[in-house]
């Protein structure tokens, strides 16, 4: 991996943590690919023998597992001013490292690990911390610098049970 | 002790914020609300072989539900005799015996005591196991393979305890001749009353179009009109339901080949249900007093009490065993994007259930008067529904709720 893919991939993902903490999310929308898909397995606590079932499979338990249509569907919720979840809006910070880049198959497509600290507060007292890891496939548009686009995000909590009211974040 | 009556007054409508935030009120209605009820324990399905097992709780009681072979389950305290060790620390899986990870005891799958180690030379012989199996459940109850459990040794059946509230359970637990749970729950921590979402389910759509206004607005949906019509049934064991005569409004958008299917499906449910509760009797449920279900939507879930201001919600989603996969993956998909921590409707719930609580933390919020007044007086018979029914737009399950947490409460104080 050269070291300007690797640059470039990091840029991409600091400018789209940015984009949600600034709450631009018909921008943020722009940055994922038309087939996305963004899903976040339910994690279990498993005897050792189990471990290799920590993770929900595909198709079973999920906090999310949203098509863009789906994802635009939130950001048109949280459009209305009325999400009261959202309504005073939450203060969140996306924090993301960790980042590692591979060359996936497809030409100019990227398998991208990265780990995120998501913090959130909402009113005075109310503080919520996601954390956990990205696995990411992130593919080129086009050959100018930047220009990239989320075609799947895998999310990895560390909860197993979510510690907060709900999740009307993007993580 | 407390007077409970001078709280909760459900003739006139009235309930003291107390009930919500008092630390002595609470553990009276663990001992009394959630040692008397029948609780949710289990599907089926979550469990398919023998040795399958998973940990949940009763009240705020863990406890380990493990299927025994031959359609047996059993359910214990998830508390070791010896020192009171957690026995199980899994959330889920298989096993052929549970060992203590702190001396090593030994329980078979139904929570006998079979091994000790140094039985001879620590306890010299003298150590009577048959007398320090795990606390177990004393009865279970499989309706059409929802499990439940209760730690009260003598009362009422579960089909008593359900009485009327079966035919609309039935609506949800036998619209398809098997039914699947799709996968690990969803498990969030709300900050929040146990009673806040258990009475909402039972009696409360009208924050509906209020709380929810975004999402519906998001889907591109119309909330009910004004002429919609709508019955709520209540019910004296406290459970109750709201459902829209006219055609539900389904807070979902499943897509041309799912809404296929079900339209093909729908008469089969119909000749499983009868017209009238296969497609009216679509709604908002909670069984009595913390197990809640969505028809149409296809979510369940338990609102677990984690002391006076918390709960954990353990949400499935419920689909037709006999589905395709493509339809349940809809179905799936959709449930956990309405109904889960993540949900675009349910976000809106947490967050108000958390801030009345918020606000119950304040000395003149604690102890105000909660109004329940809506729909006072206005109940009585159907000739198409059993029980006790009003218009949709009531409070009356909720003082049906309250009447029956009233009861408990006061019968366990004379115990
Ligand atoms: S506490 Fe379980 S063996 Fe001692
Ligand atoms: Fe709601």
């Amino acid at each position: 991996m050269s070291l300007e893919v690797h640059f470039e991939v990091s840029q991409f993902l600091t400018r789209e943590a940015r984009i949600l903490d600034e709450r631009q999310f018909e921008e943020w929308l722009t940055l994922l690919a038309e087939d996305i898909r963004y899903v976040a397995p339910v994690r279990l606590a498993r005897m050792p023998r189990e471990e290799s079932k920590e993770f929900e499979p595909d198709g079973a338990g999920a906090h999310f597992d949203d098509s863009k249509e789906d994802l635009a569907e939130r950001v048109r919720k949280l459009a209305t001013g009325r999400a009261w979840s959202e309504v005073p809006a939450s203060r969140t910070r996306h924090l993301v490292t960790n980042v590692e880049v591979e060359e996936a198959e497809a030409p100019g497509t990227y398998a991208v690990r990265s780990n995120f600290l998501l913090y959130r507060t909402r009113g005075t007292t109310y503080e919520d911390t996601f954390v956990g890891t990205r696995h990411d496939v992130i593919r080129r548009r086009s050959a100018d610098f930047g220009d990239l686009e989320i075609a799947a995000r895998r999310i990895l909590l560390d909860q197993t049970v979510v510690l907060g009211n709900n999740l009307s974040v993007f993580l | 002790m407390s007077n409970y009556r001078e709280l909760v007054d459900p003739d006139q409508g009235r309930v003291s914020a107390l009930i919500y935030a008092d630390d002595a009120i609470y553990d009276a209605e663990m001992r009394n609300i959630f040692g008397k009820s029948w609780l949710f324990l289990a599907h089926e399905s979550m469990l398919p072989k023998r040795g399958d097992y998973l940990t949940t709780s009763m009240g705020d009681d863990p406890v380990v539900v493990v299927n025994q072979g031959g359609g047996e389950y059993v359910a214990f305290l998830n508390q070791c005799r010896h020192r009171g060790m957690r026995l199980c620390r899994a959330d889920e899986g298989n096993a052929r015996a549970f060992t203590c990870s702190y001396h090593g005891w030994v329980y078979d799958l139904s929570g006998k005591l079979i091994q000790v180690p140094h039985e001879e030379d620590g306890y010299l012989g003298a150590l009577d196991k048959s007398k320090l199996g795990a606390q177990r459940v004393p009865r279970l109850a499989n309706h059409r393979g929802f499990v439940f459990g209760t730690w009260d040794e003598d009362g009422p059946s579960f089909d008593e305890y359900l009485g009327d509230m079966a035919w609309y359970f039935d609506s949800f637990a036998d619209r398809w001749a098997r039914t699947e749970v799709l996968g690990a729950p969803n498990r969030w921590i709300i900050e929040c009353n146990w009673k806040l979402p258990s009475e909402q389910f039972a009696t409360d759509v009208y924050h509906a179009e209020t709380s929810h206004v975004s999402a519906l607005i998001a889907q591109g949906k119309q909330w009910v009109d004004a002429e919609s019509r709508g019955l709520q049934f209540s019910s004296p064991g406290g459970h109750g339901t709201g459902f829209y005569l006219d055609d539900a409004p389904d807070m979902t958008n499943y897509g041309e080949a799912v809404d296929q299917y079900r339209a093909e499906a729908r008469q089969k449910e119909i000749d499983r249900l009868g017209e009238t509760r296969a497609l009216h009797v679509r709604g908002h449920n909670t069984i009595f007093p913390n197990f809640s279900f969505l028809v149409g939507t296809d979510t369940f879930r338990v609102w677990q009490p984690r002391g006076p201001h918390s709960i954990e919600v353990m949400a499935w989603t419920l689909a037709d065993a006999d589905a395709p996969a493509q339809v349940k993956d809809a179905v799936r998909r959709n449930a956990i994007r309405s109904f889960s921590a993540g949900g675009i409707f349910e976000a809106e719930d947490g967050e108000n259930w958390a801030e009345i609580q918020q606000v119950l933390q304040s000395g003149r919020g604690r102890h105000a008067s909660f109004n329940f007044t809506m729909g006072l007086g206005g109940a009585g018979k159907h000739p198409d529904f059993p029980g006790v029914i009003s218009n949709i737009y009531s409070e009356e399950a909720g003082r049906a709720f309250y009447r029956r947490w009233l009861q408990l409460m006061e019968d366990g104080e004379q115990s």
